[in-house]
Parts: C-alpha cells; sequence; structure tokens
C-alpha cells in the first residue's frame, strides 16, 4: 500500500518559448495508498497531465514526486524502474494492441520487465481473469475482439505488470452502461483484492462516487479540492465552480430538502438513495 | 522530439508574397528556375542575387528563419563547390596544384556560381511557395492549374481532394503516434537505447497500432464524407474562389522584368570566361 505525494509541481508544455502553455501550476497533494482516488476536473485542468507524472511520461518543471519516500526522478536513467511500479491505462487503451494473439499482447508489459516461464504465464492469466477475459479468448486475434473486450485486453496488459499504483484515465470512456459496470467493477475488486493505490479519471460523478474513496479535484491547472467522498461533495458551491456537478441522485436529494423534506444530503448512489428514502418511510409509518 | 516537426515550414504573415494567388506563385516560381539556368555572365549572377534579395525583402521574413531553412543544404553547396573547384579543366594557366589536384581560375568562378545559383534556386522557390503559401492553397492551386487535364478524363479534382486529406492528417496521426509510444513507454518499451535492430523492432509495437489507427480514421472519415452525400468532383463549387487580382499581374510583369534582365545581362562583355 504505496502511496504517492507531489510537492510544488508544476508542468508547463514547451517552457521558455512563446508557446509556453502551463498545465499544472504548484500542486502539493499525498495520493492516500491503498484506496481508490477519483481525480475530476474540466476539461483541460490538468487531469491527464497530472496523471503522465505519476509515472514519470512527464517529467515535472519544478517540484518533486515521492512514491511511497523514493523521489522517482532521483535517478532519471532508471524512470523505467518506475514505470513498473506505476501502471498507467490510457484513454482508449484498445487502441496500442499490436500483437497477434491476447495473450501475446498481454505479455508484452512484462516481457519487457524480464519475467518468463510460470511466472510470466501466471501474471498473464490472472491478468486476464480479473477483467474477466475468459481462457479460449486468449489464443484469438485482439483485431477480432469487440470494442469492450479490447478494451478489457488493454486494461490487462497494464494489470499483468502487477503495478503497486494503477492509474486509469477514463476506462469506461465510450462504453455501454453494462460494460462501464463491469470494467470499473473488476477494478474496485482488483483494487480490494490486491489492496493496491489506484487513481482514476473519470468525468462521470455518479461513477467517482461509486468507485472512489477520495477525490481530488483539479480546476486551471491548480489544486482546489482533496479529501474523502463526503468532504468534498459538501462543497457542493466549489464544486459547481469549478464547472462540475455533483451526482444527480445527490442533487435531487438536495432538491427535496429545498422542498421541505428532511432528508440526509450525503447520498451518492441511487442504491443509497434508495435506502435511505425506504427507511424514512418505513419509520415514519 | 516529435512535436517539433514543422510541416510545409509556413510562416504566416501578411506581406505580398502572402496575398498572392498561389496559382500565380506556382507559375511565377516555375519561370523563376527556368530563368536562373540562363545566367552566363557575372552580372547575370549578381543580378539573379540581387533579385533573390529583394524577394526576401518583400517576404518580410527574418534573415535568421531563412538561414535556418538553407542548413540542411549546407553540405551539398560544399559538395557542388568543392567538386567544381578541383575538376574543372581550361586551356588556361592552373592558379595553383598539388597532387593530383589542379585549380583553375575559371573552376573557381564555376564552383562560385553554382553555389549562388543553387542558393537562389532554394530560397526563391520556398519563398515563393512553402514559407509563403499554406498546403491548402498550394493544392488548390495545383488543382485548378491542373484542371485542364479533366478534358482528358483524369480526375484532377478527387487526386487533389486526397492530397488536401493527406495533409489534414499528418498532424493528427503524429498525436496519434505520440500517444502510442506513451502508452507503450507505459509497458516498459524502450526506443532510445540498443542496436539499430533492437531499436527497430522497439518500434514495432508503435507502427502495428497506427496503421489500425489510420485505416479506422480513413474509415470513419470516408463514411461521414458519404453521409453528406459527398459524390466526387463533378459540379462542386468552392467555398474560397481564387481570382486574379491587379497586383498578381503586376507580380508577373515584375518578373517577366526580371527575366529581361538577366538576358541582357548575359550580353554584357566581361572579363571572365565561363
Amino acid at each position: 500500500m504505496i502511496s504517492i505525494t507531489l510537492e510544488h509541481v508544476s508542468y508547463a508544455y514547451s517552457p521558455n518559448t512563446p508557446l509556453e502553455k502551463e498545465a499544472l501550476r504548484d500542486v502539493s497533494v499525498t495520493i492516500t495508498g491503498g484506496k481508490i482516488t477519483g481525480l475530476i476536473g474540466h476539461t483541460g485542468s490538468g487531469k491527464s497531465t497530472f496523471a503522465q507524472m505519476l509515472n514519470g511520461l512527464l517529467r515535472p518543471t519544478s517540484g518533486k514526486i515521492f512514491l511511497g519516500n523514493q523521489d522517482i526522478w532521483a535517478e532519471p536513467k532508471k524512470i523505467s524502474q518506475i514505470r513498473y511500479r506505476v501502471g498507467m491505462v490510457f484513454q482508449y487503451p484498445e487502441h496500442q494492441l499490436f500483437e497477434e494473439t491476447v495473450y501475446k499482447d498481454i505479455a508484452y508489459g512484462p516481457i519487457n520487465m524480464g519475467k518468463q516461464g510460470k511466472e510470466l504465464d501466471f501474471l498473464i492469466r490472472s491478468a486476464a481473469e480479473f477483467v474477466g477475459l475468459s481462457e479460449e479468448l486468449l489464443d484469438k486475434s485482439p483485431f477480432e475482439l469487440s470494442g469492450g473486450q479490447q478494451r478489457r485486453v488493454a486494461i490487462a496488459g497494464v494489470l499483468a505488470m502487477d503495478p503497486e499504483v494503477l492509474v486509469l484515465d477514463e476506462p469506461a470512456a465510450g462504453l455501454d452502461p453494462r460494460g462501464r459496470d463491469e470494467i470499473l467493477g473488476n477494478i474496485r475488486t482488483y483494487q480490494q483484492t490486491k489492496s493496491k493505490t489506484v487513481i482514476l479519471i473519470s468525468h462521470s460523478m455518479e461513477d467517482m462516487a461509486r468507485y472512489s474513496d477520495e477525490l481530488i479535484v483539479l480546476k486551471d491547472s491548480t489544486l482546489l479540492l482533496k479529501g474523502s467522498l463526503k468532504e468534498v461533495f459538501q462543497q457542493a458551491d466549489i464544486i459547481k465552480d469549478a464547472g462540475l456537478r455533483l451526482p444527480q441522485v445527490t442533487r435531487v436529494m438536495l432538491a427535496l430538502k429545498k422542498k421541505g423534506l428532511d432528508v440526509d444530503t450525503s447520498v451518492y448512489t441511487v442504491e443509497d438513495a434508495f435506502k435511505r428514502l425506504t427507511d424514512r418511510r418505513r419509520s415514519s409509518c | 522530439m516529435l512535436k517539433d516537426i514543422t510541416l510545409g515550414q509556413y510562416f504566416p504573415g501578411k506581406s505580398p508574397l502572402h496575398t498572392m494567388d498561389p496559382r500565380m506563385k506556382l507559375l511565377l516560381t516555375i519561370f523563376y528556375i527556368v530563368i536562373l539556368f540562363f545566367a552566363k555572365s557575372v552580372y547575370a549572377f549578381a543580378w539573379m542575387l540581387l533579385s533573390t534579395f529583394v524577394l526576401i525583402l518583400c517576404s518580410g521574413l527574418s534573415f535568421k528563419l531563412l538561414i535556418k531553412g538553407v542548413k540542411p543544404i549546407f553540405f551539398i553547396l560544399l559538395f557542388t563547390g568543392v567538386i567544381n573547384l578541383f575538376f574543372t579543366k581550361d586551356t588556361q594557366d592552373p592558379l595553383f596544384s598539388f597532387w593530383i589536384f589542379t585549380v583553375y581560375p575559371k573552376g573557381v568562378y564555376t564552383a562560385i556560381f553554382m553555389i549562388v545559383r543553387i542558393l537562389c534556386l532554394v530560397l526563391g522557390s520556398s519563398l515563393l511557395l512553402t514559407y509563403t503559401t499554406t498546403p491548402r492553397a498550394l493544392t488548390d492551386a495545383i488543382e485548378r492549374l491542373l484542371s485542364p487535364l479533366n478534358l482528358l478524363n483524369i480526375p484532377v479534382y478527387d487526386f487533389a481532394m486526397m492530397m488536401s486529406l493527406a495533409l489534414r492528417f499528418i498532424p493528427t496521426l503524429l498525436e496519434d503516434t505520440v500517444k502510442i509510444m506513451n502508452a507503450q513507454k507505459a509497458r516498459g518499451a524502450d526506443f532510445e537505447s540498443g542496436s539499430l535492430i533492437k531499436r527497430a523492432k522497439a518500434l514495432l509495437p508503435v507502427l502495428i497500432p497506427l496503421l489500425v489507427t489510420a485505416f479506422r480514421r480513413s474509415n470513419d472519415l470516408a463514411v461521414a464524407m458519404e453521409c453528406r452525400c459527398y459524390m466526387g468532383g463533378k459540379g462542386r463549387t468552392r467555398m474560397k474562389q481564387l481570382r486574379l487580382h491587379a497586383s498578381d499581374l503586376l507580380a508577373a510583369l515584375l518578373f517577366l522584368a526580371f527575366g529581361a534582365a538577366l538576358f541582357s545581362c548575359n550580353y554584357i562583355p566581361t572579363g571572365i570566361r565561363l
């Protein structure tokens, strides 16, 4: 259960040129180990830049990033070691598949790490199992699969490297509601059984409410809020100001309260709301 | 790394060269290149240099920029100069000679003239075309100039469309490449170390997804175009009509004058024999 700490991290694209563009400004935050941390923000708020710094794909223009106690840029030549420890699943990861079979594609990462033999086979098969890929799919070409299955293969390719920290950039983008729930559910199970540190980027407040423990909110390249779901969602005004919305069901509860119904507004999922409301009805009868 | 690639090297601006009709620019570039090869005397070469200099001033681009643009051909210039210097034979007395090399005065002149000619050629054509014309305007110009070929049942419009689509997608594919490279780097790919063969092999996990992406994009585009009833070139009108202005004709006249002057320069007697 390793945590990641950012200390005064800033990042600018093409620094010292007329095209300089600041993507992150003086961000200091700790991502708690062993939890799912949701990263939210409006388009262009710096989410993707933030994510790409965590595994050393981008080097901060200033500031430091610590993985546990280790400064990840202490030895720039060994940055690939950091990349093995912090797995990164990009947006639309199915666009990076290239091997002849699903099995070989999942094996790409672990082979680069130097894994072989039984250990390699075990890593591949357990990763495939976590994302819900059945055995017979492993020998198929990834290009024959449906979009949702391709996504699973790509995610398995990163899980197979058995990283300590997993960063996922919109893992459910473009999937139907069922595929969404399945993939995010798989990630939740993976995180819980292996007690990994997971960072999840998403636009959907509903997904965030359902799957993450803590939230980081970015606005205009700076850190706006960080805290548990409840802590963050209670600051409705600030969230609105960042161009984001509370989960739909929370907004319903807030509206109910405004109409004079005495309900708890710290409710973020439909199931929870349903339970609260039915409990209320029962007790009032 | 990949972000640094500039495409077509177009530099935005509002100079007379920028606003000229691209068709006229294309024709004048061809004219200019042909004329350069008729220069035969010192005066003609001096005139050529002067005219190119005037062209630079007209473009409003900085000299620093142009020098950067000429850098890639530096070795070609050097090579041409050296070859001409040492391997031009003449009946006159040699200037000096050592080992197997003999240098004649004619060789010196030829070397200098060659370098000046190539320099003017590159500067002139890039100033007139690539630096001051957007790739799209250039495609338009080519299409219009080749449109007589339509009569021979050659689908010029379709070729032009393909060309502009290709140009349009270069930045997009570049972006895709960066994305895929990052994704494979995150899975431990190493593009920077190892032998040449190892590095070439390391690129395979980038090239295959890139190819797949390119096919997917072109398929999407084809479907989208079809949905908007794209039927090919026949009878299509255009949003931006190219029109010749008085200034374009003036430019043509100036270039004709430049050509005529260059020809006359050839007949001014000089002491140098070429």
